[in-house]
């Protein structure tokens, strides 16, 4: 089975459940050892979609204002980006939509976005209207979900969506190395190099 | 180093302890399973490296973090004294155990074994481990073993240098043997402004065996000493293993006067040693360069792969050590190359980095001071222009690590101690939080914090620049590719953070953009006919910026 990795790239204020919303989609697995990475700005988990296996790369990024022109370095190359915004606060929704413009101008052709409403569990104190948010999705063709990372609630969903996105390739065989590759080591080094 | 095996000792009834006696009938000191006064002599050389009291048991801990399991120190005053001992490779693999003030002399808690004092026992466990999980590993001899002095006790020490920017440990007995000879004063430490050409320089006077420069915390002041790694250097004595035997065969070609390796390595020697430019290029000459080492690292790579002799050193094994793999190969001579071409390119390399990125570099220095000025005393504050600075013992322990990242050569080296760095960091945050409240959000400030209280950020710009060019591409997709890329982030919010607005710009600078738009081309060119997203779709470049691809 053909082994495809896709850099999916978080995008949305701080706060609004990005980290959560992959450590639910990570954690949420029988296996533990499914994500042996140092914290939860980097996260990764193969799911099966069809005939491939589809290897999320998920980078997270700040969503703090003083970051924001670091965004482009991660964006960058990515197969899929989601968009996440707090549907109890409408200035999340806000910075989405200058997300969205922004991904448009300078993002990767062919983008797949996809814009994540989360904390819906928070019904009693909503501001973002699910009928808005979906019919903005619409006007640029995303895919939309309204997630709860608390309740884990369309999670699953939203990564499954993406795959069905994603444009099929035909995969060939890697090309020559380009770099110094680190993933295989000499079995047992005797000590460490210079 | 070799731990010895375990010796077989009669247990003790209940309630008795052992206790070596002293002499034998001919009135030598019975050292039992030591077999010779050599680790007792060493460790009483060495005894202000392995005991320091005013440290506590946390800093002590952080410091163990940074050395080979089997690695020690004692702490705290007699009664008092506890040993400190690293067990294990993972973090966290630290055990302190309780040293007992006997009538007959010192012994372990829970220990059936007493000796007459503290370096006799330690001596002992570094020979057999009785209660320990572990024998220790001793210092390395601070001299050669024909020295003798009547002051044996007191021949190491640690001491913070009087201009509180250098840690070291000072071999009294050297001192006391060279009297006169003009290395009784420490050596001035560089001035800020001016620049080492090597990251971590080692004083040509012997009896500083030790240290780190730069502000070794902002935080504390004093803190606890932050040695080198205690690792043995047992490697003269060992038989050549084939890895040994393959970067000896990698620098006898690069010094042969007719080998492919030598003529690429002296090309590139050449160039890094001569003033001239070369011919021009359009775009970043830093990065042409490194471009230009990782082509020469990577073709000399894929030419010693197919090397019939290098197949063969690689193939053979002594006794006891298993079948290498084929894919084993590669890894083995990037090693190999490292050790015997990148290694003795690397001052010039650096050198020359540093001289190209020179505009660059100042700027970062001065926007780095200037945040720091911002943030006020870190003392007094604890916390910087990003917010809550770690425990004082983490971000000591974080800035050894980065001075050893400055050391290294071998990129594989260089981004373990990266990802090390920043599991610190996580581990600094994540006190009483969720693991899933640990995202972005609170990683990239607490990184720029941290690297705004760094010292030689100049150093580490030039090393994130270097492993973002020289590593694979498809390394650059996955976890060292994130993370290379936020330490890249972080120095640029830095470099370019106006303090009169609060904040960084909203773009990226044209420097920037046009480094990401290499890497990038690189990572797609590399990429077409891969299983990607957009294998045939055109590259649309956000900014207009005249770069031109060399890895076609």
């Amino acid at each position: 089975m053909a082994l495809r990795e896709l850099k999916v790239c978080l995008l949305g204020d701080t706060g609004v459940g990005k980290s959560s919303i992959v450590w639910r989609f990570v954690e949420d697995s029988f296996d533990p050892n499914i994500n042996p990475t140092i914290g939860a700005s980097f996260m990764t988990k193969t799911v099966q979609y069809q005939n491939e296996l589809h290897k999320f790369l998920i980078w997270d990024t700040a969503g703090q204002e003083r970051f924001r022109a670091l965004a482009p370095m991660y964006y960058r190359g990515s197969a899929a980006a989601i968009i996440v915004y707090d549907i109890t606060k409408e200035e999340t929704f806000s910075t989405l939509k200058n997300w969205v413009k922004e991904l448009r101008q300078h993002g990767p052709p062919n983008i797949v976005v996809a814009i994540a409403g989360n904390k819906c569990d928070l019904i009693d104190v909503r501001e973002v209207m699910e009928r808005d948010a979906k019919d903005y999705a619409d006007s640029i063709h995303a895919i939309f979900v309204e997630t709860s990372a608390k309740n884990a609630i369309n999670i699953n969903e939203l990564f499954i969506e993406i795959s069905r996105r994603i444009p099929s390739t035909d995969t060939n065989p890697p090309c020559g190395g380009k770099g110094f590759k680190l993933r295989r080591q000499p079995s047992e080094p005797r000590r460490s190099c210079c | 180093m070799a731990q010895p095996e375990d010796q077989a000792l009669a247990a003790p009834t209940h309630g008795e302890r052992l206790v070596p006696s002293q002499e034998n009938g001919a009135g030598e000191t019975c050292l039992g399973v030591l077999g010779g006064p050599e680790p007792l002599l060493r460790l009483q050389r060495t005894w202000g490296v392995w005991q320091v009291p005013e440290l506590d048991a946390q800093a002590a801990e952080a410091l163990l973090e940074l050395w080979p399991p089997g690695s020690f120190l004692v702490t705290g005053q007699e009664p008092c004294q506890v040993l400190v001992l690293r067990t294990g490779p993972s973090p966290g693999e630290v055990n302190t155990y309780q040293i007992q003030k006997l009538p007959g002399g010192v012994s372990l808690e829970s220990s059936h074994l007493c000796m007459p004092d503290l370096p006799h026992l330690l001596a002992f466990l570094s020979a057999s481990r009785d209660v320990l999980p572990r024998t220790l590993l001793l210092p390395p001899p601070t001299l050669g073993s024909g020295e003798q002095h009547a002051d044996t006790l007191q021949n190491g020490s640690v001491q913070l240098g009087t201009s509180e920017r250098m840690i070291s440990v000072v071999n009294k007995l050297y001192l006391e043997t060279h009297r006169g000879q003009g290395v009784l004063s420490p050596p001035e430490t560089a001035p800020e402004t001016t620049k080492r050409s090597d990251p971590a320089p080692r004083s040509t006077s012997p009896h500083r065996v030790s240290w780190v420069e730069g502000p070794l915390s902002p935080e504390a002041p004093h803190p606890g000493p932050a040695l080198a790694s205690l690792r043995e250097e047992d490697d003269d004595q060992e038989e050549e293993g084939p890895e040994d035997v393959l970067t000896s065969h990698v620098q006898a070609l690069a010094r042969a006067r007719s080998s492919y390796v030598a003529k690429q390595f002296r090309g590139l020697q050449a160039r890094l040693a001569s003033e001239a430019e070369g011919p021009h290029r359009p775009g970043d000459p830093a990065m042409e360069l490194l471009q230009d080492v990782r082509h020469l690292l990577i073709d000399l790579q894929d030419h010693l792969a197919k090397d019939p002799n290098v197949r063969a050193i690689f193939g053979s094994r002594g006794p006891g050590v298993p079948q290498k793999n084929e894919e084993d190969l590669g890894p083995a001579v990037e090693a190999a190359l490292c050790r015997a071409v990148l290694a003795p390119l690397r001052p010039a390399l650096w050198a020359r980095l540093r001289k190209l990125r020179a505009p660059e570099l100042r700027r970062l220095r001065r926007q780095q001071t200037a945040l720091r000025a911002e943030a006020g005393p870190p003392a007094a504050q604890g916390a910087g222009p990003e917010g809550q600075g770690p425990a004082p013992a983490l971000r000591l322990r974080i800035h050894a690590r980065l001075q050893h990242l400055h050391a290294a050569c071998a990129p594989r080296r260089k981004v373990a101690l990266l990802l090390a760095m920043c599991r610190d960091i996580y581990e600094g945050l994540a006190s009483g939080k969720k693991p899933e409240s640990l995202g972005a959000d609170a990683f990239l400030p607490a990184l720029t914090e941290e690297l705004i209280w760094s010292p030689d950020i100049e150093e580490t710009q030039l090393d994130v620049e270097f492993l973002m060019e020289l590593l694979d591409p498809e390394e650059l997709l996955g976890e060292v590719g994130y993370y290379l890329t936020t330490w890249f982030g972080a120095l640029h919010h830095i470099a370019h953070y106006q303090p009169e607005a609060g904040r960084a710009p909203q773009e990226l600078s044209s420097e920037a953009s046009a480094t990401l738009c290499q890497w990038h081309r690189r990572r797609t060119l590399q990429g077409q006919g891969h299983s990607r997203a957009q294998p045939d779709l055109p590259f649309e470049e956000p900014w207009e910026i005249q770069t031109v691809p060399r890895d076609q």
